[in-house]
Parts: C-alpha cells; structure tokens; sequence
C-alpha cells in the first residue's frame, strides 16, 4: 500500500507548479480578493505567511485550476494576466566576498540587475506560454487568458521582443526566445567566472559594449506589454507583474519596482511582496514613493488581532484534516484550551464560571493565593461567586483577566516560596510547554495565521493519520516545544549588536523581551493591561533597529497597526509590535498583545540577565 | 573515480610517505602540529599557513616547533578572494621548485586546522598551477572529543568557499539540492534548510569514532528532526574519505541539467576537504558553501585523538 502522502506536506510554494499550488490553496479572507482586484498592490508578511502562494496564485493557470467555492466571487474580478517573477538572492552571496566600491563589486553589481532583467524575461515568455497552453483549451475561464498564437503571430512577436530586447534566437519561436534568454544568463556566468577566477576586473568599458546589460526591468516590461499587445491584437490587455520578495533585491532594484507603482501606464500593474523590514522601501525622505492607499493597495499578511488568524488557521487545518481521513473536528482532535473564551458557553448550564465550574475554582484560588488579584477584584467589586449571573460588561471585564489570571496562577508569585532568607520559585521549566497552551483555539493562535507554522505544528501531530483518535496533551505540547526550539535556532543565527563589540545571536534580545513580559504580568501588583508589545522607539542605534528587523521579517514580532500607519511599509522605527505567539510558551506569557513599553528600555536597562553564552540548554535544556 | 576532462583521481593514500612538499596551517589549537610532528620528516619542504599571530593557546608551541623544524612561514591574508594574487604566486612559486621522483611530484596538505575557504583555496591553486602528474595526499588528524559548548554563534557571512566555487547561477525556478555535512554548528543546519528552500536535501552524518561525537552531532541537529523539510541522512565513515568522495561525486553527477548541487560542509574538516574536490572537479554545477560564523566567545584548545586519516588525489595530464 502506498504511504499517505499528505497535500500540505510542503512549505513552500516557490518551486510548485500552478496546478498544485491551485489544489491546496486555502483562501485567507478578503485577502486575496482584494490581490486580485486590477490595481496594483504590496502583500507585506513575514517568512512562511503565504505570499508566494498568493502571487502564484494569480497565474492563468492556477486560477482556472481553483475549484474552491469561493471562487465564484473572486473569478469574476481578474482583468490581468500576472507575470510571476521570483528573486534570487545568489547575488548577495556571491558579492558578500567583496567589499561595496570595488571594481569588482561594481561589475558584479551590473551582473545581478542583468540577471533579475532577464529572470523576469524569462517569465515574461513563460506568460505568453501559459496563455496559449493546450491542456486548458476547452475550459471556458482560460478565454480571458487565452492568446491565439498562429505561426506569423508567433514569429512576429519574437521578431519585435528579441530587438527589444536585444537577442538573437536561432529561429523566430518562443521556445527559442526562451533558450536564448537562458544562453544570456550563462553569459553573465562566465563574465562573472573571469573576474573571480582571473583575479582581474573586466573593464567597465567592455561591459558598457554589451548593451543587453543596461536594459533596465520597466524598459523590459514596457517593452513586452506594447509587442504583446500589438502582435496579439488585445490593445487593452492589462498585465500583472508579480514580483516576489522583493526585499532580496539591491536597494536600487527594490525602489526602481516601487516607484512603479506610480506608473501611468494602464496596462501594467505591480503585484508586490514584501518583508515588513526594508532598508529601501518607502524611505520618508523619497518624495518619488508612491502612497499606500493612492498608488496602490497595502495588503498585511499577518493578523494583529487573533480571531482573524484562528479563523484562517481552521480552514487550512481542516483540509489537512479531510486530506488524512479525518472526520472529527479539529476540537474534537485537539480539545478545548484552557485559554478559550467562548462567549456563548457563559451562558449554558455548564458554565466554567458558576461555583465548582473550572474557571470558577482556578479564579478562587488565585484569589486565595494572590493578594493582588484579591485587592483588584475588591476594587471592582467582583464577586466570583456571583460572575456567572453578571450583566455582559462585567463579565467581559472578567474574561479579559483570565488568561492574565491563569498565567499568574500558573507561574506567579504564588508559586514562590522562602526558604531561609532566599525566595525562590516552583521550578517551572520554560523550555516545557504548558498544557496551558493546547488545545485547538491556543494551538492555532501560537501558529499565527502563518501556513507555515501551522503545517509545521499540526502535520506531526496528525501524520501518521489515526482518523477518530484525539491528540494527548503532551504530543500537542511535545509539538509547540520541537516548533520553538526550531524557530529560536533559526533566529539565533541573526546578530545583534549588544555593543559596538559584543555581537549576540538576536534570540539573547528576544529573551530580554521576553522576560520583561514575564516580569511586568507577574509582578506584585495585579496589572490588567501588562506590557505586552514593544514600542520600536529612537533610542535604539541603526544597527539594533536592523537585527530588529531581521527578527521581525522572521516573524518574530508582529505589527500592530495605529492610526498612524495601518501597514509596515519597510520602515519599524515608532512602530508598535507585539512578541509572537508563537514564543508565548517559552516566556510563559498570554496570547494577548497588552500594552507597550519602549524596545530600548528593555535592551538598554536589562542587565543581560543570561550568560556570556546563549547555548543549546538555553533553548532546549 | 575519474572526471574525464580533468584527469583526477580520488584513491585511498598510497604506501608511499614521502612528499616533495607539504602545507599545514601554524594555528592555535594543539592539534595543527600533530600530522607534521608524525609525517614531517618525510616531507622534503614544509609550509606553515599563518593566520593570525595572536591567537594564543598553543599557538606559541606551533611557533616554536615550526621554526625548529625548518617549516617556511607564509602569513594569511585575502586569501578567500586572492585578489592581490600573493597566495596564487607564493604557491605556484613553491610548487615550481618542487621536483618529484619519477617525475610525480607528491604534495601532503593536512587539512585539521584549516578553514574551508583556505582548503578551498589551496586546492583550487594546487589544482590549476601544479604541473602533472601530481599526487595530492589530503590528511586529517580527527580532535579528541570535548563536549561542546553548544554555544549559538551569529552567522557572519554566507558566502561561496572561494568565488570560483560559487556554482553556475540559476534561474529562479531552478531546482536546487542541498548536501549538508553536519557537525556541531547547531542552527546552521536548520538555518540554512530553511533559507535556501531546496527542492532536496540530503545530510551527511559522521561516524565511527568517539560515540559521544555522534550523540552531540544528533543533539546539534534535533536528533535530525528538520521539521517538514526531512532530509535524507547519510551516515558516513570519516576514516573512509575515498568512499565519502565517491558519494558526493555520484550526487554532484546525478544533477540534472536544471540543477544546482549546494554543499555546505559543516562537521569534520575531511568531509569538507571531499566535498570542496568534488565542487572543483564539477565546476560550474556545485556550488561549496561557507557558513562564516561569529567568533567563538572563547576560543578552546583542540588537540589530536591520535589517528590519521588520509586520501590521495591524483591528477594525470
């Protein structure tokens, strides 16, 4: 019998192929609604949030491929062909070995623009393959798409691209268009082979002869829309060029494709993707920035409010669910959490809250234990025996408290005891995972949204599939600890600069925060808006801001929009963010955003509180 | 093992110990001395790569025990990129006063203390400047095992070894197949899988020596959990590096056309030395990788378990 071979094992989209890409797409929503609308747009999102998957699903391909019921909605909508273009960031590897102002760097600069003209030529061509593609004659959506391509159209279209783009195919064919595209990029190898191997810089002046190497990416595109257009007879055809991460890109490439947004040119539009953090994006002093909102439409992949992450977190685990032969519900699998607020189950038979409920006995003793707490609720004037009956305010005043209650009675002061002249605490291993945070509702908050993670989380928790059991405890806890550990030593390998000399991995800053937290929700007084979120202030040098940033492009901390600004467009400076909840377990911290406090004040104030070294017991004992 | 084009051939070392010329690194860990203290005498002339004068621990013993053994000094500098050409002329230079028996002459490189940028380097040279035949013998004094720190270092810089080994570009939706050589380098496996996305990736594992290296190595790499992205695991002899050449050269050689081999070879410094020849043999399609990381907060003494491993590498006209 042939293993189960699950539809979401991968996380990344970036080498399927549209039809897969088509087949496990799961909506996030308004999302991609508002992506497909016919104007351009930036998704901004951290790693793994699901931006290739978007753009990809843009394609002609994909979209005739999506058999999903909402796609009778979004269908409609779509007035473009998308061009997908992928980065490379080969380049930057390459030209770390050389210092910036180089002869070298500078003919290794010339080399990596050529190379991305010519990767989103080369998707150019793939676009106008995709429009005449056979297997999808016949499917009445593909229409809006479709380019009749007879042999002169053909010939005349390479004819007129190849001068515009300066090649020379063999014979007048897109196949052939397309392999002397690809004999160009072996040019630029071998050019940069010669400089490296010869140990002797190739003359600005020879590279100036080969005139392929200036055309610059709008030149190329401008270029391929009016040809196209022109040849293929749809003057009014309107292409999507969707060009993904592009904060990979040099920091000149990367304001060259904004700016584009600008552009008034009816028949382009740019689809991009971003990380939050950019040096380059939307700089406050480029007047020649398009603007959010005017130019085109900023689309935030990551969800600052929870229910709008746990709500796409269901739909994408229950297909994982159906695709392994489950029937039960995700709850049903997962179990309630002891974090869950349900609104609705105040009010049944069974409440939590009435006396000898579950949320009734922990709130007691903490009450019992936490002269704090006790004092608050004195203030109030709440009477736990009489909550379950109280007026809906009261009562929403009391669920906003309990994950702060469950985690003081978990972890707080009243797990100190004395001995001798020392306090000391229960021991309560962060690196353990607490039963606190499993469950369904607390698993697909950790997960964030973020298809990635949530993959990640669920996909062993599930595999191999046993349809009709539910998952223990302490696999769901076993899975979010493996989950972290992963994710910490992924971000440990980010520098930050603790000082001009002591460079730290940036999981040392994140535990600083982390432990601020922690602190500020158990100290001695019963706080009910602790510090939850940091406020990226001035006080922070450049180059913390940047391993900051490096932090939160790894989703590590997540914006919260203000009425200032909706969106991170590049730039984090007095920008609000909250810790992931993905990182909550490890610091013992609810998954709720509370209120903020200056980043500079933790990492400037803490005294490092770790070693000298942040070592493997530090993430996973 | 044979490359058609350029006539190399990967053996286990011959019963000859005798060599014309020899290249160590002068270090500071215990361990840099210990091949040329045991094969030296053997060695007609002996050249002792200097990186840094200040690094301390046993750095001043190495000193001593080159100078009194004749060792010729050559200090380090941009060797990773060699752009003033000083580490490509001295070497040609000495190779070129290099008379072999037979006509053959016989290089020894010990590879132990060495990073992978200067292996890189020096085989690259070796290979380009040296006239044929040649038989290149590569030795590895393996460490004594300590249990690691553990310690998680910044990663510096990603970059190719050295930028002739940076491996053809690729277009953007090119398949890439990620060989990983683990070690104790812990998140850099995981980091690395991560942020090169590869279509494969196949993860060498040391063996056969100090079980407690194999147990750190596993804790280092999550008991070789990757996540989602599960890497085939290749569990390798470290005293057998002809055979873990041949491995490496029939994936290097199985790439499809569309394909680019990465390797990064993390774990014991023989692993890499294969593994850079392979990226030089099967140039432009494999790209050798090197993971620079931040400095160690403190530096710790390596010294020598007592064993030798070695390969030899012969290049014919």
């Amino acid at each position: 019998m042939q293993p189960h071979q699950p539809l979401f094992g991968a996380y990344n989209a970036r080498h399927a192929e549209p039809d897969v890409v088509a087949k496990t797409f799961i909506m996030p929503e308004k999302i991609f609604g508002l992506l497909c609308k016919g104007e351009n747009s930036l998704l901004i999102g951290p790693r793994g949030s699901g931006k290739t998957t978007l753009l990809k699903m843009l394609r002609p391909t994909a979209l005739c491929m999506w058999t999903a019921p909402e796609r009778s909605e979004i269908f409609p909508s779509v007035n473009f062909t998308a061009v997908y273009i992928a980065a490379d960031s080969s380049w930057n590897d390459r030209m770390s070995l050389y210092p910036t102002g180089s002869n070298a760097y500078a003919i290794f600069e010339i080399l990596r623009d050529a190379t991305l003209v010519n990767s989103a030529m080369i998707a150019m061509v793939d676009a106008i393959l995709e429009c005449t593609a056979k297997h999808l004659q016949g499917n009445s959506d593909y229409e809006r798409f479709r380019i009749d391509l007879c042999e002169d159209r053909e010939a005349e279209f390479v004819r007129e691209i190849s001068k515009a783009w300066r090649l020379g195919p063999e014979i007048l064919s897109l196949r052939s268009l397309r392999r002397s595209i690809e004999a160009r990029a072996s040019e630029l190898d071998e050019i940069y082979f010669e400089v490296a191997k010869l140990k002797q810089d190739v003359p600005l002046e020879r590279l100036r002869e080969r005139r392929y190497l200036s055309i610059p990416i709008l030149s190329a595109m401008q270029s391929f829309v009016s040809v196209a257009n022109d040849v293929f007879e749809c003057p009014r055809r309107k292409w999507a060029f969707c060009m993904d991460e592009i904060e990979i890109l040099s920091d000149e490439q990367q304001r060259e494709l904004v700016r584009a947004m600008r552009s008034t040119d009816q028949r382009m539009i740019f689809k991009l993707s971003a990380s939050p953090f950019s040096h380059a994006l939307f700089r406050r002093d480029d007047p020649s920035v398009p603007m959010g909102g005017n130019d085109f439409t900023p689309i935030t992949l990551t969800f600052h409010r929870k229910h709008e992450a746990i709500r796409f977190g269901r739909k994408l685990v229950r297909a994982m669910l159906r695709d392994a032969g489950y029937e039960l519900t995700e709850d049903q699998i997962f179990g309630e959490s002891e974090f869950e607020v349900r609104p609705a189950r105040l009010n049944e038979g069974g409440s939590p809250y009435k006396p000898g409920g579950r949320r009734h006995a922990a709130l007691t003793a903490l009450k019992k234990a936490d002269p704090a707490f006790a004092k608050y609720l004195e203030r109030r004037g709440i009477d736990l025996e009489i909550v379950h009956t109280a007026t809906e305010d009261e009562r929403a005043e009391i669920r906003k408290l309990i994950q702060i209650a469950e985690i003081r009675r978990e972890f707080g002061r009243t797990n100190r005891f004395k001995v001798g002249d020392d306090e000391r605490t229960r021991h309560r291993s962060r690196k353990r995972v607490n039963k606190l945070y499993t469950g369904a509702e607390a698993l697909l908050t950790i997960a964030e949204g973020n298809p990635r993670w949530i993959i990640g989380i669920f996909r062993p928790l599930i595999d191999p599939p046993a349809p009709g059991r539910a998952v223990p405890v302490e696999r769901q806890a076993r899975s979010i600890a493996l989950a972290i550990s992963r994710y910490l030593s992924l971000l440990s390998t980010i520098q930050y600069p603790r000082s001009p000399q002591v460079l730290w991995p940036v999981t040392k800053a994140i535990h600083l925060v982390g432990k601020w937290f922690f602190e500020d929700i158990t100290s001695e007084n019963f706080k009910t808006e602790p510090a939850l979120s940091v406020f990226v202030d001035q006080g922070l040098s450049d180059q913390e801001v940047e391993a900051f940033g490096a932090a939160v492009n790894q989703g590590a901390f997540v914006f919260i929009p203000s009425q200032q600004s909706e969106h991170c467009l590049g730039n984090i400076r007095e920008q609000r963010f909250r810790l992931t909840y993905l990182l909550s377990p490890r610091y013992q911290l609810p998954l709720m955003y509370g209120s903020v406090v200056s980043l500079s004040r933790i990492l400037h104030n803490a005294k490092s509180g770790i070693g000298g070294q942040y070592t493997l017991k530090d993430i996973i004992g | 093992m044979k490359d058609d084009k350029r006539q190399i051939i990967v053996l286990p070392s011959d019963a000859r110990n005798d060599f014309d010329i020899g290249f160590y690194v002068v270090g500071y860990e215990g361990r840099s001395r210990f091949v040329m203290s045991k094969i030296g005498p053997n060695v007609k002339k002996i050249i002792g790569l200097v990186y840094d004068r200040t690094l301390g621990i046993s750095f001043p013993e190495n000193l001593q025990f080159a100078e009194k053994n004749g060792v010729e000094l050559f200090e380090l500098s941009d060797y990773q990129t060699d752009r003033s050409m000083s580490f490509v002329r001295y070497v040609e230079r000495a190779l070129g006063a290099s008379t072999g028996r037979d006509g053959e002459i016989r290089i020894l490189v010990d590879v132990s203390s060495m990073d992978r940028s200067l292996m890189a380097r020096l085989f690259y040279t070796i290979i380009e400047v040296c006239k044929t035949p040649f038989r290149l013998r590569v030795v590895y004094a393996p460490a004594l095992f300590r249990e690691p720190t553990f310690e998680f270092r910044p990663i510096k810089i990603r970059s190719p070894a050295i930028p002739e080994l940076a491996g053809r570009l690729q277009h953007s939706d090119g398949n890439i197949t990620l060989i990983l050589g683990l070690g104790y380098e812990y998140g850099v496996a995981l980091g690395l899988v991560q942020s090169l996305e590869p279509d494969k990736c196949v993860a060498f594992f040391p063996i056969g020596g100090d079980k407690r290296f194999e147990e750190a190595v596993n804790k280092a790499n999550f008991d070789l959990g990757f996540g989602e992205e599960k890497p085939y695991i290749f569990r390798y002899f470290y005293s057998q590096p002809a055979l873990m050449f041949e491995r490496l050269y029939s994936l290097g050689s199985a790439a499809s056309s569309d394909e680019l081999i990465i390797i990064a070879p993390n774990g014991p410094k023989i692993f890499a030395a294969m593994a850079t020849l392979v990226g030089l043999i099967k140039h432009p399609y494999v790209s050798i990788l090197r993971v620079s990381l931040e400095s160690p907060s403190e530096r710790r003494q390596v010294e020598a378990e007592g064993t030798i491993v070695s390969v030899d590498v012969v290049a014919q006209s």
